[in-house]
Parts: C-alpha cells; sequence; structure tokens
C-alpha cells in the first residue's frame, strides 16, 4: 500500500521541518527576534561540508565543518545585527533578510554550480508495496535523537535552566548572574548548527545549491510561527500539517503539492495566530 | 577601613526628568551602611544604576576597579544587588535559579540552609513564588555571587519575621565578612542598624543619631519629588 | 533640499526620456523591467507605512501580469486587460491583509512570503494555462483602438515613455496619498496599533485599504511591464524580486517616492548597468544588485546608538492659562468596580485590587509601587469598560468613552504632532473642526514650535504633553492615566497637573496611576492603594483625606 510511503515520507519531512523550527524557536528564545537567515546559514554550512566531503576529508570530519560553519554564522548575525535590534523585531527581521540575501551571493560567488554531492545512505526497501527509502529513516532517527537530547539538556543542565530563565525573564536571569549576551549567541550558534544538521540530512529532497535552502527553512519558520515558539507539541503539529500538505499533495497532484503546503502554512499561521498567541 | 564601593557623578534620567543625582557616595569595608529614603526619593532606582540594570553615566568603583557593563558582569567583577522592583525570575526552579546565582561553587547549598524558606519550595518554578518568596530569592541570589559590594533594596518588606530576621543576619554576616553592605530602606525603623544617611528631596546628610558624619557617603543628591523609574528590561 | 530633489529628479527624467534613443532595444525592454518596479516598492512602502511590511509586492505585480497576459491572450483589449490586472492585485492585497490581520509584523512578513510562493507554486502547478517555467506569452503589445479599423501600437520606445510615465504617477501617488488624505490616519495605525483603534480608528480598515492601493499598483506596473515584454515571467513570485521592494522601501524611510526611485536605480543597476559594463560571473548581475542594495539597507537601518536629546525644553507651558476644553464637550460618567484579580497565563497572582468607585467628574490616584500592577490593573479597566459587560463593572450613561493613557511613548510615532490632534480630534467631530482645535490645544500646550514635527522625535516630556492632548481631544467620560508625569520636567508637570485639574472641573472623571504621592495628593480626591499583589494578603484600601 502507498499509505506506509506516504506517512514515512510525511514524517521524515515533518523531522525537517521540526528541526529548523526547532532551531528558530532557540533563537527567538532567547532574543525575541525571528531568525530569518536561518536557510542561508543552513545552506552555508550544508555546502562546506559537500565541499570537504567532496574533497577527500571523512564524512564526520565534513559535517563537523559544516556544522561549525553554521554555527559560527549564526553567533556573528546575533553579534552584528541581533544585538541592536533587541526590542525591535521588524528590524531584526529584515536586517536578517538583508544579511541572507548578501550572504547568499557571497555563496553563490564561491559554489557556482547548480548543486552540490553530499553523501546519502542509499538504498530503498519495498514494504507494503510502497517504496520506503532508507534516508528517510535516518532522518526521522536523527531528528528523535537529536530533539530528545535537546529535551535533557534543556530539562536538567545548567546551561538549559540559564536558557529558560534568559528565556522567561531576561532582566531577573541578568541580576542573577546569567550572562545573556552569551547565552543570545549560544542560542543563536546552535540554531545555526541545528539547522545545517537539517540541510544535510535533508539533501536527497532539498539539493544542496547556494540558492536553495529557501523553501526548507521557510516551511520551517512557518512551523515555529504557527506554532507559538514555547510549546514543541504545537510546533510539531504545525510542522506535521505543512509536511502532509506537502507529500500527500505532491503525491496527487504533482507539483500542486507545493500550493498546498504553502497554503497550509499560511493558514496555520493565521489560524495559530488567532487561537494560540493572546 | 578600605573603601570597597566609590561613586562618582552618578546620574539617571528618565524621559526630560533627572531621577538620580549623585556626585559622591562611598562605602567601606566590614560596614553595613543604612540609607533612609522616602517614598520617590530615587533610592531603587539608585540601587537599580549600581546594579548595572539601568542604564546610566558616572563612574562605579569596587576596590579602585572600574566596574561597568550588565549585571552578570558587574557580579563578576564584585558587585551584586537585590533589587525590589521589577521583573521576576521566571522559567526556572528555586534550585536552578541559585545554582545559576552560585556559577559553579556550592554556596547555593549554603543559601537554601539559610533560607528554609526557599528551600522548602526548592523545585518550584519561580514564577509561581509568591512576592515574599521572590524577594528571598534575590537576596539569595546576590549573596550566592559572594560578592565585595552588596547592594540591598528593601529587603525585608513584606516578608515574614523569620524571614526578615535572616535577611538582616545575611546582611550583618557579609559585613563582617569584610564586605560592603548598602541597605536602602524606606522606614527607618526597618533597617538592621540605625540610618547613617537620609535621603529626601535632594537634601543629604546624617540621619538623626547616627553619630556624626561618617564616611559612608557624602553628597548623595536625589531629585525632588522623584518617583521610583519604570522599570526597564535591560536584555 | 526640496530644491535638490526637484533638480535630481528633473535630471533623470529628462535622462529617461531621453534614453531610449541611445539604447539598443534589448538594454531598452531591460530598462522598462527595472522601470516597472517602481509599483511593488509604492506598494512595499505603504504596507510598511501601516504597519504590515510585505515580502509580497512583487508577486502582486505577477499577480497584475498573469492576470492581464491572460485577458489579453483572450482578446480583451490591452487597455481594460491591464486595469484588471490592477484589480487582481488589489484583491489579492486585500486578501492577504483579511487573513493574516492579527499577526504580528514579523510574522506577517513570513506569511506574505508564503503566499508569494504559493502563487509562483500554482503558476507552475497549471503550466497548461500559465506556460510554466517559460512563462506566459507572447503577450500582445500595448494596443489603444483609435477607431474602428485603426489601433495604435506602441512601439519599444513608446512602450517605454508609457510605463515611465505610469511608473512616476503610481510613485507621487503613493507619496501624496501618504502625506495627505489617508496618509495620517494610515501611518497612525502602524505607528501603534492600539492606540489608533483607542483613538477610534479600525486598524483593519486601514491595512486593507493601504495594502490593496499598493497592490493596485504593483498589479498595474506589472501588467504594463508584461505588455512591454511580451511575457510574463514567473520569477516574480520567487525570493530575490520579493527581497528588492522591501529592502527599498525601508532604505528609503517608508517614502514611496523615495523607494521607487531606489528600486529602479537598482533594477537599473542590476539590469542595464552592470552588464554593459561587462559583468558576468556569478552571482549574475541582478542578484550583484540586490547584494548591494541589502548591504544599503543595512548600513541604513543599523541603529548607531546616538542618544536622543530629552534635556527638558525652557518655556513649557503655562500652568495657569485657561484650558481649551469648553469645545470638547466632555460628559463624565461614574464607575463602580468590583474586586479585581489579574492572574498570568502560568498563573501567578499579578493585580489584586479591592472594590472602589469614582463619582463623574472626580479623580481616583491609584498608588503603589513598581510591580503592584497599576499598569496591569488599568490596561484591564480599559479594556472592560471600553467593551463588554462585565457584571464587575459598572459605567452608568450606556455609551461611556473609556481612554487609555499608556505609560510609555506618545502620540503617534509616524505622524506629526498636529496630524495627531486632528486624527485624536476627528473621532467624535465632523473634520472641519477637528483642525482649529487640534491647533488651539497646540498653542496650549506649547508645541507650537514642534506642531510639524514627527512624535517619535520629540524630547520624551513634549511626547507626553502631546499624549496628553491626544487623549483628550478623543473626548472620553473616562480618562486612564498610567502615570501621566512620569518623565516631565517641573514646568510640563505643573502644566499637565493643572490640565488634569481643569478637565475634571469640567465632569471629566480621572483614574491616575502613579508612583509621586505628592502631585497625586494636590489632584486626587481619593486613593486606592496597592500592594504587590502577592505579597500581603489583603491589599488594602485608604481613601485619602
Amino acid at each position: 500500500m502507498i499509505v506506509l510511503q506516504l506517512a514515512v515520507d510525511t514524517v521524515s519531512a515533518t523531522a525537517l521541518y521540526a528541526l529548523v523550527a526547532l532551531a528558530v524557536s532557540l533563537a527567538y528564545s532567547g532574543s525575541g527576534i525571528l531568525n530569518l537567515a536561518i536557510g542561508q546559514i543552513a545552506i552555508a554550512g550544508g555546502l562546506a561540508a559537500a565541499a570537504a566531503t567532496t574533497g577527500g576529508w571523512p564524512l564526520w570530519a565534513g559535517v563537523a565543518l559544516g556544522v561549525g560553519v553554521g554555527a559560527s554564522l549564526g553567533a556573528a548575525a546575533e553579534r552584528t545585527l541581533v544585538k541592536p535590534s533587541i526590542g525591535r523585531p521588524v528590524l531584526g527581521a529584515v536586517l536578517l533578510i538583508a544579511a541572507a540575501i548578501v550572504l547568499r551571493e557571497v555563496l553563490i560567488g564561491l559554489f557556482p554550480r547548480t548543486s552540490y554531492a553530499f553523501p546519502v545512505v542509499g538504498g530503498a526497501v519495498r514494504v507494503w508495496g510502497g517504496i520506503v527509502h532508507i534516508a528517510d529513516v535516518v532522518t526521522i532517527a536523527s531528528v528523535a535523537g537529536a530533539a530528545a537530547a535537546g529535551v535533557v539538556v534543556l530539562r536538567t543542565t545548567t546551561v538549559g535552566a540559564a536558557l529558560r530563565a534568559t528565556a522567561g525573564s531576561p532582566g531577573a536571569a541578568e541580576l542573577l548572574g546569567v550572562d545573556t549576551q552569551m547565552v543570545r549567541t549560544a542560542s543563536f550558534a546552535v540554531a545555526g548548527a541545528l539547522a545545517t544538521g537539517a540541510a544535510l540530512l535533508g539533501v536527497s529532497h532539498f539539493p544542496l545549491t547556494a540558492e536553495g535552502g529557501v523553501v526548507l527553512a521557510l516551511r520551517g519558520v512557518a512551523a515555529a510561527v504557527a506554532g507559538g515558539y514555547r510549546s514543541p507539541a504545537r510546533v510539531l503539529l504545525c510542522a506535521l500539517a505543512i509536511a502532509a500538505g506537502q507529500v500527500i499533495g505532491g503525491f496527487y497532484l504533482g507539483s500542486g503539492g507545493e500550493v498546498i503546503s504553502d497554503a497550509v502554512a499560511v493558514g496555520a499561521i493565521a489560524i495559530g495566530a488567532g487561537v494560540w498567541h493572546r | 577601613m578600605s573603601l570597597r564601593l566609590r561613586v562618582e557623578q552618578l546620574r539617571v534620567t528618565y524621559g526630560s526628568r533627572t531621577v538620580v543625582d549623585v556626585d559622591e557616595l562611598e562605602a567601606e569595608a566590614g560596614r553595613l551602611a543604612v540609607v533612609v529614603g522616602d517614598a520617590g526619593s530615587g533610592k531603587s532606582t539608585l540601587a537599580a544604576a549600581l546594579a548595572g540594570a539601568v542604564s546610566s553615566r558616572g563612574r562605579v568603583a569596587v576596590d579602585g576597579r572600574a566596574v561597568w557593563g550588565p549585571p552578570s558582569q558587574r557580579r563578576r567583577l564584585g558587585l551584586a544587588a537585590a533589587l525590589r522592583d521589577g521583573s521576576r525570575v521566571s522559567g526556572c526552579t528555586v534550585a536552578e535559579a541559585l545554582r545559576l546565582a552560585a556559577g559553579g561553587t556550592h554556596r547555593d547549598r549554603g543559601a537554601l540552609e539559610r533560607f528554609p524558606q526557599l528551600a522548602g519550595r526548592r523545585d518550584v518554578m519561580a514564577q509561581l513564588l509568591s512576592g515574599g518568596e521572590q524577594q528571598l530569592l534575590r537576596v539569595a541570589g546576590a549573596w550566592c555571587a559572594a560578592p565585595l559590594v552588596l547592594i540591598l533594596d528593601s529587603p525585608t518588606v513584606g516578608l515574614a519575621p523569620d524571614a526578615a530576621d535572616a535577611v538582616t543576619r545575611l546582611a550583618r554576616e557579609e559585613a563582617e565578612r569584610g564586605a560592603a553592605v548598602v541597605w536602602l530602606e524606606q522606614d527607618r525603623r526597618a533597617g538592621p542598624e540605625p540610618p547613617r544617611l537620609h535621603l529626601a528631596h535632594g537634601r543629604i546628610g546624617p540621619a538623626q543619631g547616627s553619630g556624626g558624619a561618617d564616611s559612608a557617603g557624602s553628597g548623595v543628591t536625589l531629585a525632588p519629588g522623584t518617583s521610583d523609574v519604570p522599570r526597564r528590561s535591560l536584555s | 533640499m526640496i530644491n535638490r530633489v526637484i533638480v535630481l529628479g528633473a535630471v533623470c527624467v529628462v535622462a529617461a526620456l531621453v534614453y531610449p534613443i541611445f539604447a539598443s532595444g534589448p538594454q531598452l525592454d531591460q530598462a522598462a523591467t527595472a522601470l516597472a518596479l517602481a509599483g511593488p516598492a509604492a506598494a512595499a512602502a505603504l504596507s510598511a507605512a501601516v504597519g504590515r511590511p510585505t515580502l509580497a509586492a512583487a508577486a502582486l505585480a505577477g499577480a497584475g501580469a498573469y492576470t492581464s497576459g491572460l485577458l489579453a491572450r483572450q482578446g480583451v483589449p490591452v487597455v481594460l486587460s491591464v486595469l484588471c490586472g490592477g484589480g487582481a492585485g488589489a484583491t489579492a492585497a486585500a486578501l492577504v491583509a483579511l487573513v493574516c490581520w492579527r499577526l504580528e509584523a514579523p510574522a506577517f512578513l513570513v506569511a506574505s512570503l508564503l503566499a508569494a510562493l504559493g502563487g509562483g507554486a500554482l503558476v507552475q502547478a497549471l503550466p497548461a494555462a500559465t506556460g510554466a517555467e517559460a512563462g506566459l506569452g507572447p503577450i500582445p503589445p500595448i494596443e489603444v483602438a483609435l477607431g474602428t479599423t485603426k489601433n495604435a501600437v506602441a512601439t519599444p520606445v513608446g512602450d517605454f515613455h508609457v510605463l515611465l510615465a505610469v511608473a512616476a504617477v503610481v510613485a507621487v501617488v503613493a507619496g501624496l496619498g501618504l502625506l495627505h488624505g489617508p496618509g495620517p490616519v494610515w501611518r497612525a495605525i502602524g505607528s501603534d496599533r492600539e492606540r489608533a483603534t483607542a483613538s477610534g480608528i479600525r486598524p483593519l480598515v486601514g491595512e486593507i485599504g493601504a495594502l490593496a492601493l499598493g497592490g493596485l499598483m504593483a498589479g498595474l506596473c506589472g501588467a504594463l511591464a508584461a505588455h512591454v515584454s511580451r511575457v510574463a515571467s514567473p520569477s516574480a513570485f520567487g525570493i530575490d524580486a520579493a527581497a528588492l521592494p522591501l529592502l527599498a522601501a525601508l532604505a528609503a524611510g517608508r517614502q514611496p517616492i523615495a523607494a521607487a526611485g531606489i528600486a529602479v536605480a537598482t533594477g537599473l543597476v542590476g539590469q542595464v548597468v552592470l552588464p554593459a559594463a561587462g559583468w558576468h560571473g556569478p552571482p549574475d548581475a541582478g542578484s550583484l544588485a540586490l547584494g548591494l542594495l541589502a548591504v544599503a539597507t543595512v548600513a541604513t537601518l543599523l541603529p548607531t546608538g546616538a542618544a536622543r536629546d530629552d534635556r527638558p525644553v525652557p518655556g513649557g507651558p503655562s500652568p495657569d492659562d485657561e484650558w481649551p476644553l469648553a469645545a470638547l464637550g466632555i460628559r463624565g460618567a461614574s464607575v463602580e468596580v468590583l474586586p479585581i484579580t489579574v492572574r498570568s497565563r502560568e498563573g501567578a497572582l499579578l493585580v489584586a485590587a479591592p472594590s472602589f468607585s469614582v463619582a463623574a467628574g472626580q479623580v481616583l490616584a491609584i498608588v503603589g509601587p513598581n510591580g503592584s500592577g497599576k499598569s496591569t490593573l488599568l490596561r484591564r479597566l480599559a479594556t472592560i469598560l471600553g467593551r463588554e459587560r462585565d457584571a464587575s463593572i459598572s459605567v452608568d450613561g450606556g455609551n461611556a468613552r473609556c481612554v487609555l493613557m499608556p505609560q510609555e511613548g506618545g502620540g503617534f510615532g509616524f505622524c506629526t504632532v498636529r496630524e495627531t490632534l486632528v486624527i485624536a480630534g476627528s473621532h467624535q467631530r465632523a473634520a472641519s473642526s477637528s483642525g482649529p482645535l487640534a491647533d488651539a490645544w497646540i498653542d496650549r500646550l506649547g508645541l507650537r514650535d514642534v506642531a510639524g514635527a514627527y512624535c517619535a522625535e520629540l524630547p520624551a516630556g513634549r511626547r507626553r504633553l502631546a499624549e496628553l492632548g491626544r487623549v483628550l481631544l478623543s473626548a472620553p467620560s473616562v480618562l486612564l492615566c498610567d502615570e501621566p508625569l512620569a518623565g516631565l520636567d517641573d514646568g510640563s508637570r505643573a502644566a499637565a497637573v493643572s490640565c488634569l485639574r481643569a478637565a475634571s472641573r469640567a465632569g471629566l472623571t480621572i483614574l491616575i496611576a502613579e508612583h509621586d504621592r505628592e502631585a497625586v495628593a494636590a489632584l486626587a480626591g481619593s486613593v486606592v492603594t496597592l500592594e504587590r499583589a502577592d505579597l500581603v494578603g489583603e491589599p488594602l484600601t485608604s481613601p485619602a483625606t
């Protein structure tokens, strides 16, 4: 039956969008600013990893490089653009859009080819009449693992407590001795790293090209915005709705799937704003 | 006795109004200095400016070294404050908040021993604490920094007697340990000691009955009729 | 300054008129495409001014292009098709504004970008109708029927001039519309939606209006561009195209004429100048121009950290003269409030207020330290008194008008002082009388020399005075003031106290939340003290003698 194939595809797409949404929510919780450059940062990291592995580096080293690039760009964006925009979310969002454009131009100059290869776990399995790609299963497992690790860090470690205190009340956290500037920069850096992970995991669906990255990131951002940044369950639900629209719509309607997922995303944001953000 | 805290030309403005206008303020090591000011005299703003929670102009020095930047940086430089107004600690439990304040030392355990009221609520999320418990949490958090200069803004107002006693004992012990403790208070009877300085309508002077001039401050002027500055979050 | 702008504009117009003589065919096409960016840029400027910055401006132009192209290929006269293209843009914009009206600005940006990309996906999904990647074409050129048998077909040069004229008209109309007419109201909505609502404006109406006008402009320009270049391209729905109008609008400070100029200049640099200079390599010239615009925008917008001069201005308003209150027609109302409890989302207690009542024309002071919940209480009262019937509040006189003077800011940041007061005044009375009333209050509040300055640029004290004028001109029955005297220097403070006292004598019911007990004591007939809600078991009520 096709159902299992569609289900796995949907869950795998959900995992990708949810990972980006998690990254965006993390950056938002430390600063109140929506990181609209996250897609370009992720692609920058992905291209760095692709260049490294193509150049002969072992896989783990390439991934480490890519994640490092993503983290550094995230931190740099926070220091230069987010810090002066605290309290002015529109200004921050627009500055990050502009930075994303500049970054894209730089990347096009450095990586002019239309797509870059990154090793993907190959193979597919026939299950119940449909085709399930191993890469998708790896994606789901990786994101689930990352989410679980994230929950553990957030709930039990001091670093997690520092982040929660900063998100709850930056002024009070400062007086307790939490360096909120460091927390903000770190949250943007981790967000960049997570998004790079999503770009690398999603290579089979979203090719690594200097001009890409926007659609994956935009859907993740939409899931974060619709879900309200604070409740992982709601964010996950919105990511699921967007992914389902894209996969199922794409299966039955061809490229109509993109339209449906965009429509679902807009609808989710509009509804989420009305219902959940009081 | 050495000077722990020295403040020069500290000015805080809100809008078109100068709320704090301090030419000179000094505090000695090992002394607990009580400063009394009426409601609206700007004492909370003064405390916030010293802590770094509101932007100000002027120079603050601890042990001769300039202290500046956001509150977390000032804590590292030796100045910790328990402010009265402003945002409540939120997002973490009491135990976690104290662990953050202790920053790797084990003083958070000591804080929980000193304040059994907090120990009893150690796993409660901080935003659900009552106002008195939040106050205790802030005082304990400032103490966990083992500061050279400790600023307390009306720390016992609204506390039950046993909690107020614990805070007073903490202030005295810190002074004995060699820190400079500045206790700002509205009610002259509530402080642990008779007040040395009196702030009111721009006039500063030794408070009645404090026994003559002491080096704990001179020339502190606060503008007349000033209101407490609405807290702006520094983030 | 103005003279320099006029000269620059004249030079540009002459250059544009003369350019076709020297340009080759393809260059003319590219230049025309760049000219068409004026429409989306003006639309983006309007949307940013009204507080709904959008990334969908170029997509609206694309919608206009496709609509006009489809209609023209079916035989509809070109002029009509272009107008329908404009209408399509307007409709799409209004739709987006309506669906997303509850969103905060950053979320609106994301939603509008998704809508733009969705439009592009829709085009790709109907390849039979829209030609998919290659674009919709060929689209008939611009033709005007001159008689029963003759048609005038525009030459490439004629195309260019038609587009130039339309682009110029669009930009000027948008610019004028933002300065006069509906402009001040739109800018008020963009400054502060809540204050605008409190002044009687319906933000949704203004937002839809502004966005629809912008959509019309973008659609017209896009449709014309399609007829000039004979093809409607799906790249209008892409990311590049989305960002350019908004960046131009913000770099121009939300002024449509300057935004159009910047957008056209960027387009020209990307389409004509760079290729002519020999730039071929990656990134392509258009992207490079966009990148340069992005850098320029960051440089313009990044706050420099220069502190605003907030020193008190000498010579504030005199406290002793008469206040022009008679023309306001104030009718006070009495208020009865039962005990109110406000809790935060997590359940923490924010405010625990006792019951109190205020007779018409009386002043009640709510005092208490920071954190006792004064602001929260006032906001809750404003919400309840302004809208629903709530069992815990009763205001006699039925239609009591309750206005809140918030603690932060003052006036409408993007409007001038005079515009703010006129808007406030025109809610309850005819437009013709609100002008003189606003002028009377400007003079009385000592703001004559800054009447034409934007509220966001005023020193804080004068801004608070403008705010006081704004709330009074809204003709309230109950006035809730959240720290009206905070940040005022002594002169302005005395004037504000005298004004409030005079208003109270004229019959206005006033509730004031203040720290400053002295100023309040001079004013208030009774006092409610709020302790920190969760600090003391029972909040105290102490009527002052």
